[in-house]
């Protein structure tokens, strides 16, 4: 077969996934990677900006969130591939900038998944001072692999139900308070919180950690490939996911700043499993301890999920070496992508560098979230509305893109009061990657197969 | 030995199984792939007996297999 002739037979050959996934699956992606950043890490916001600083961090947070998932879903409703916000960079940035994309996205969630195996293991330690910790994170991070292996529409329903475990055991800690009899109530806000000690730089700071509230719900939409319907699932299940946050993380905080004094709230690992504790409730403490790990493991399997999407779509899109986009026969789930991430994940797991790992992915994450604001202007610029069918139009553009970019800068710089070695060394990280890109593996990149789905698809865009 | 520090094991055990049982199945549609790509190769080759000699992967096969990496001397599409 000649050369010309096998280039053109290749996208026909190009491995597809399989679309099962409705609503219900993007939500329990989205939520349950979520999830966990409300039963730790949010806290530590309590001691950058005080506990008034910790809601108000939150809420801000929560807008800069709720602009990327208008954003992500309006882009990502009209782009039929696996890939999200990397899918969305290749078709209006370009290759290095989806490579870095993809990277960042791949990069924010192995981390994640490398940090909720820790967890679980240390978790598990509280028990009884016999268990040890690495067994489980490495039982957590194979089961979760398998369980991916297997298949994207288990592997979603179960995180259904242990996200939704997870979700019902912060309501059983809120009604275990009585917060609705004012008598009765054990939550005490007036003296366990305090105020804004640090005033409006100390909600900077405390940027960062809001984050943990909403870390992870973009990666709905790296899943829009297997939805059986993009223009339906993916709206659906992101903006109700968003919705469950918002309200998931104010309750969060109304009932840790109300049952745990906030100069040990803003220290605690478990916070939800310490307000569990202040009320001193053995079932309650149960439930949340349950919640707690179930949170973890909803985390490591979406975050399997989202990581080998990433990788397995650079693959096949040859921005990184082809063999990675091979789809399991029987499956039908990038098998290869899901093993190869699972040794990086382990690596990390094993440093034990909680702090770190996170902060890398939060950093990851942010990078993701500015261009994602850039790629917004681009897409209205190239498509304004009217010239291609969108399953979501995001309302006030340019606001939206406006506040997403001022609010993932406000974070980044909050970022660097405390971690600035991390942001120098991540910037330094992308900087290598792309030049390795740019000068190695650019010239095996096919321009053609890169954009293909969306040259057949969408219609030429304005000044092109 | 108490109890946990049997869990201990059972969670190792756990792992260990799930691996062999992820290796397993690697081994064996990597094997079926490759199977499959050769056939494919082979059939390339018949069709193309007439003409040039055709031994090497074609980056159509390479496609079908996953492994679209560029082969000596050929250059990546």
């Amino acid at each position: 077969m000649s050369q010309e002739a096998a280039s053109a037979a290749a996208p026909e050959s190009k491995p597809h996934l399989m679309k099962v996934l409705g609503p219900m699956h993007i939500w329990a992606l989205g939520v349950g990677i979520v999830l966990v950043g409300e039963f730790m890490g949010w806290n530590f916001a309590v001691a950058k900006g005080g506990s008034l600083g910790a809601i108000i961090a939150c809420w801000v947070i929560g807008l800069l969130y709720t602009a990327l998932v208008m954003v992500n879903t309006e882009i990502g409703s009209v782009i039929p591939e696996a890939g999200g916000q990397y899918a969305m960079a290749k078709y209006l940035l370009g290759p290095l900038a989806a490579f870095n994309v993809g990277l960042m996205l791949v990069f924010e969630y192995v981390m994640l998944e490398a940090a909720d195996a820790l967890v679980i293991g240390e978790l598990l330690k509280t028990l009884n001072p016999a268990i040890r910790s690495l067994p489980y994170v490495i039982l957590t991070l194979m089961f979760f692999t398998y369980l991916n292996y297997r298949g994207v529409f288990a592997t979603l329903t179960v995180n259904f139900i242990i996200t939704a475990l997870a979700f019902i055991t912060i309501f059983i800690l809120l009604f275990a308070t009585k917060f609705y009899h004012p008598s009765q109530s054990l939550l005490q806000l007036k003296q366990m919180t305090n105020g804004l000690p640090y005033g409006l730089i100390g909600i900077i700071a405390a940027f960062q950690f809001g984050v943990w509230f909403f870390l992870g719900i973009e990666g709905t939409a790296l899943a829009a490939e297997e939805c059986r319907s993009i223009g339906r699932a993916l709206p659906v299940g992101a903006l109700v996911g968003m919705a469950t946050l918002l309200i998931g993380a104010t309750i969060t905080w109304y009932v840790c700043s109300g049952l745990v004094p906030s100069a040990h709230l803003g220290e605690s690992v478990y916070p939800l499993f310490d307000a569990a504790l202040a009320t001193h409730m053995p079932w309650v403490v149960a439930a949340l301890f349950a919640g707690t790990l179930l949170s973890c493991m909803a985390s490591a399997n979406g975050c399997i999920t989202d990581s080998s999407r990433a990788w397995f779509s650079m693959s096949r899109d040859t921005l990184i070496p082809g063999a990675f986009a091979a789809v399991h026969p029987r499956y039908k789930t990038p098998y290869r992508a899901i093993l190869f991430l699972l040794p990086i994940a382990m690596v990390f797991g094993f440093t034990g560098l909680l702090d770190q790992v996170i902060t890398f992915s939060i950093f990851s994450a942010l990078l993701v979230y500015l261009l994602c604001g850039y790629m917004m202007f681009k897409f209205r610029a190239m498509y304004p509305l009217g010239s291609m069918k969108r399953g979501y139009v995001a309302p006030w553009h340019p606001f939206t893109a406006i506040l997403l970019i001022t609010l993932a800068l406000a974070t980044l710089a909050g970022m660097y009061f405390g971690y600035w070695i991390n942001l120098l060394a991540g910037f330094l990280f992308y900087f290598i990657a792309s030049f390795w890109f740019a000068f190695h593996r650019y010239k095996y990149v096919d321009y053609k197969t890169l954009i293909k789905a969306g040259a057949v698809h969408w219609p030429r865009p304005k000044g092109y | 030995m108490n109890f946990w520090t049997v869990m201990n094991g059972v969670a190792w055990a756990l792992s260990g199984g799930l691996f062999l049982l992820i290796l397993w199945d690697f081994i064996k549609v990597e094997r079926a792939r490759r199977a499959e790509s050769r056939a494919v190769d082979a059939a390339d080759c018949a069709a193309a007996r007439e003409g040039a000699a055709c031994c090497a992967p074609t980056t159509a096969s390479a496609f079908r297999d996953g492994t679209a990496e560029p082969a000596a001397g050929e250059e990546e599409r």
